[in-house]
């Protein structure tokens, strides 16, 4: 039991960070256009969000610095201003967009307002922040979120055709719209890579308290934690590639995902993949608050972290709370949330490379890191990846114009 | 970046009805077709008891919400020769699609089965009028 609980962290970065509304909106989105062929990219982005947040975790553990002391220290103050305003919009646009999920999440359980449902939507983020403990929010959150499982169950009630799903796992470029898919590969490898996971992780170990002696306990919450949201990723993906796909249906809501467990299990699986969407949805907009929190503190230099409480880090729960009231100001406009969400994936995409350089860097520091600085595999993959995310970064906002955002 | 952003979401914003070429209208009649088959899925779920009452109610007003922006999205845009009457009977469909799912917002399990075949009529004239 105790192990289980160990790994909450893994859980709660892979539930509400790489299974997010981001995630939601583009793997439905994916399968439904392309079906089963961009499901290589979900192993290509879970395999890089692995490498870098094991780095990340190993940093923290090992220095007990988070990313964004890194990013300050090794880009310099004006390089890293710069990586610090990129990563606090991107991360103000992903919350706002997990608020407005969170609101549309409530609206379906009980058909309420949607305009009602975001001030609930906001106490319910205050509440869960301010009195739980992170250890609670992490098991809370992380925990309920696992009822998207039920798309695992819906994915297989569905009975795709499994030579075809195999196939989506071999790399490849659909020759009939290649732009569209570039920008849905770009679109995926965003939304599992986006940066305030890695900002959340490493932060919420400090949060945690871990030595070296972690580093184990590290690694099992990269590979579990991650590995799992891949698995969700997949069997959305693969609901909407043999729901979706054949009907002609373009999912633009997030009605729509909850809809592809209720076709195959009924109002059973109804309810469990609303519940499922509403945590992992309310997890990462926690994280999102979180991450923003935390960059700003690391950077500035001030009193950071849940466990210190409001009274010792006064700066650092203003900044929260202050970004929370804003993101729900920005939703209650009535601006559309899964619109918003795929700018927030997009512009993730552009800042992916000012998050992961300065991780590379620093756990390569012998200085820092000492007989725990990366070793040769972590170092390939970590090179590998950084080529990758510049293409990602370089292609995202061409292809997002170029497509007019997936749209052809 | 914050610029950037501004730049592309002012960019975004200014598309704005304009002129409907084949092509653009066939992106129209794919959209009117993905609401009304989405709205005949979730039709055929509350005929069979399958859905809760709030999902339907709010999930049908949401793609309601959708399929009348692009009738009105139509109807503002200018089209000529065949492309323009097809635009305006697609015009007309959405409208017809929307009505059907406002009707599924407050439907019994009975109306919901006929709504069902609705819709799924619906979505396979949005299909026809796409690809002539």
């Amino acid at each position: 039991m105790k192990a289980i609980f160990q790994v909450a962290l893994g859980i709660l970065a892979a539930i509400g960070g790489f299974v997010d509304i981001g995630d939601l909106v583009f793997n439905v989105a994916a399968g439904a256009e392309f079906g089963f062929s961009l499901l290589w990219v979900v192993v290509v982005g879970v395999v890089g969000i692995i490498v870098y947040s094991e780095m990340c975790g190993r940093v923290a553990a090992v220095s007990k610095r988070a990313v964004f002391d890194a990013v300050r220290e090794r880009l310099g103050f004006g390089v890293g201003l710069v990586a610090l305003v990129a990563a606090q919009l991107v991360t103000f646009l992903t919350l706002a967009a997990e608020v407005g999920g969170i609101a549309i999440v409530l609206q379906l359980l009980s058909n309420l307002p949607f305009l009602a449902l975001v001030p609930l939507a906001f106490i319910g983020l205050l509440a869960a922040i301010w009195f739980l403990e992170f250890e609670w929010i992490e098991r809370l959150f992380g925990y309920a979120g696992l009822c998207l499982i039920v798309f695992v169950v819906a994915a297989i009630k569905l009975e795709p055709d499994w030579g075809s799903v195999a196939h989506g796992f071999v790399p490849q470029i659909d020759t009939g719209d290649p732009l569209v898919y570039l920008y849905f590969m770009v679109g995926l490898l965003g939304a599992a890579m986006t940066p305030y996971e890695v900002y959340f992780y490493s932060s919420g170990a400090i949060e945690e308290g871990w030595t070296p002696k972690d580093l184990g306990l590290n690694r099992l919450n990269t590979v579990i934690g991650y590995g799992l949201g891949g698995l969700l990723s997949f069997a959305l993906m693969i609901t909407a590639g043999a729901l979706f796909l054949p009907q002609g249906i373009q999912p633009q809501l997030i009605g729509t995902v909850a809809l592809g467990a209720e076709v195959p299990l009924g109002q059973v699986g109804l309810l469990l993949a609303l519940v499922g969407i509403l945590f992992a949805v309310g997890g990462a907009a926690i994280d999102t608050c979180f991450s923003f929190a935390y960059n700003l503190a690391q950077f500035f230099g001030w009193e950071w972290g849940k466990y210190r409480g409001p009274a010792r880090a006064p700066r650092f729960t203003l900044a929260w709370l202050v970004l929370l009231v804003l993101a729900c100001c920005v939703i209650a406009t009535g601006i559309d949330p899964v619109m918003l969400t795929e700018y927030a994936v997009i512009f993730s995409a552009v800042a992916l490379p000012l998050t992961y350089l300065p991780i590379l860097l620093v756990a390569n520091d012998r200085a820092y890191m000492r007989e725990y600085a990366n070793g040769r595999l972590a170092n390939v993959f970590g090179v590998v990846y950084l080529v990758v995310i510049l293409f990602v970064a370089l292609a995202a906002i061409p292809l997002m114009l170029i497509t007019n955002m997936g749209q052809g | 970046m914050a610029g950037t952003a501004a730049l592309v979401l002012l960019a975004a914003g200014c598309g704005g009805a304009g002129s409907l070429d084949a092509e653009a209208l066939g992106q129209s009649a794919d959209a009117v077709h993905s609401s009304a088959a989405e709205g005949a899925l979730l039709a055929e779920d509350a005929a069979t008891g399958e859905t809760s009452g709030s999902f339907r109610e709010a999930h049908a007003v949401a793609l309601e919400e959708a399929v009348a922006q692009e009738a009105d999205t139509l109807r503002a845009s200018q089209a000529s020769g065949s492309v323009k009457s097809r635009a305006a009977e697609l015009a007309r469909l959405a409208d017809d699609v929307a009505r059907l799912l406002d009707r599924l917002s407050a439907a019994d399990p009975a109306e919901a089965g006929r709504l069902a075949d609705e819709l799924g009529q619906a979505a396979t004239r949005a299909e026809e009028l796409g690809n002539p």
